[in-house]
């Protein structure tokens, strides 16, 4: 029986002595090949690779990991020296985190107003989280606008709104906006019915 | 135009106070009306509005607002 290359002697086998393109993957033991053998510049194709599952365990701390949207043509006015809500319970913009380690941002994009007034308003307003029926508010700004001119107006306090907080739960968190009024006036937001988008992104911890 | 400013301009000449407007529509009919007002009866511990959407509570009608309105 013959045999490729030179004579082998003393059971060892040297490079030279096996025949290129010889050795097939049934002679690789199971488990065999690690990750040191595999050259840094292979360059192995994505189609060669098994599909991955994008889970949240293997995202990097501060990726985004949920995101809730919700559009809003709600308009809201009321004349109280009492925090307001501006949507009714059952309307709040929801958001579950995945982890209570997580931190959530929330984005309101709404017009802001102190109604249609003369004279001087003073309002407050605040982000209101409720979980399981308890409340935590977050004071974001106080607004104070004078319009001297004869008539009513509406004063724009601007359209942006938000906070970013560590809720500490994976219970649902509703999320609202409040206002109260200072000034023996009026808060109004939204007043011509407009779409206004409100956002809250989990961020991983 | 605005959803609600003849509504509350009516609804402050006839000196009603401490109310919430909230509607996606112009407030136009009674059951708009209904829909969007409440009244504020009170405060809670943390400062919150307790808000009615009881008509007994109100002190004042759709009827009354629409009239006041109609002088604007």
């Amino acid at each position: 029986m013959g045999y490729v290359g030179s004579i082998v002697t003393q059971n060892v086998v040297d490079t030279a002595n096996i025949a290129d393109a010889s050795i097939t993957t049934a002679k690789l033991a199971d488990s065999a090949v690690t990750n040191a053998k595999v050259n840094a510049s292979a360059s192995i194709a994505q189609s060669k690779l098994a599909t991955l599952a994008i889970t949240h365990a293997n995202m990097p701390s501060g990726s985004i990991v949920q995101v809730v949207t919700m559009n809003k043509t709600t308009a809201q006015e009321h004349t109280n020296a009492s925090w307001t809500d501006y949507l009714s319970d059952a309307n709040t913009l929801k958001i579950t985190p995945t982890s209570s380690s997580n931190t959530i941002i929330v984005s309101m994009m709404v017009d802001r107003g102190n109604g249609n007034i003369t004279g001087e308003a003073h309002n407050l307003w605040r982000l209101k989280t409720t979980i399981g029926g308890s409340d935590t508010t977050y004071t974001n700004s106080t607004t104070v606008v004078k319009n001297d001119s004869s008539g009513y107006k509406y004063g724009n306090m601007g359209a942006f709104i938000g906070h970013v907080f560590a809720p500490n739960t994976t219970s649902e968190i509703k999320i609202n906006l409040q206002s109260y009024v200072y000034s023996s006036k009026t808060a109004t937001i939204n007043p011509y019915g407009h779409n206004v988008g409100f956002t809250a992104m989990e961020v991983k911890a | 135009m605005s959803l609600f400013s003849k509504v509350s301009q009516a609804l402050e000449n006839l000196k009603i106070t401490k109310y919430v407007i909230r509607t996606d529509t112009l407030i136009d009919t009674e059951e708009k009306f209904n829909n969007a007002f409440t009244i504020v009866t009170g405060v809670d511990a943390d400062g919150n509005s307790i808000e009615s959407s009881d008509p007994n509570d109100w002190g004042v009608t759709w009827s009354q607002v629409k009239a006041e309105m109609e002088k604007l």
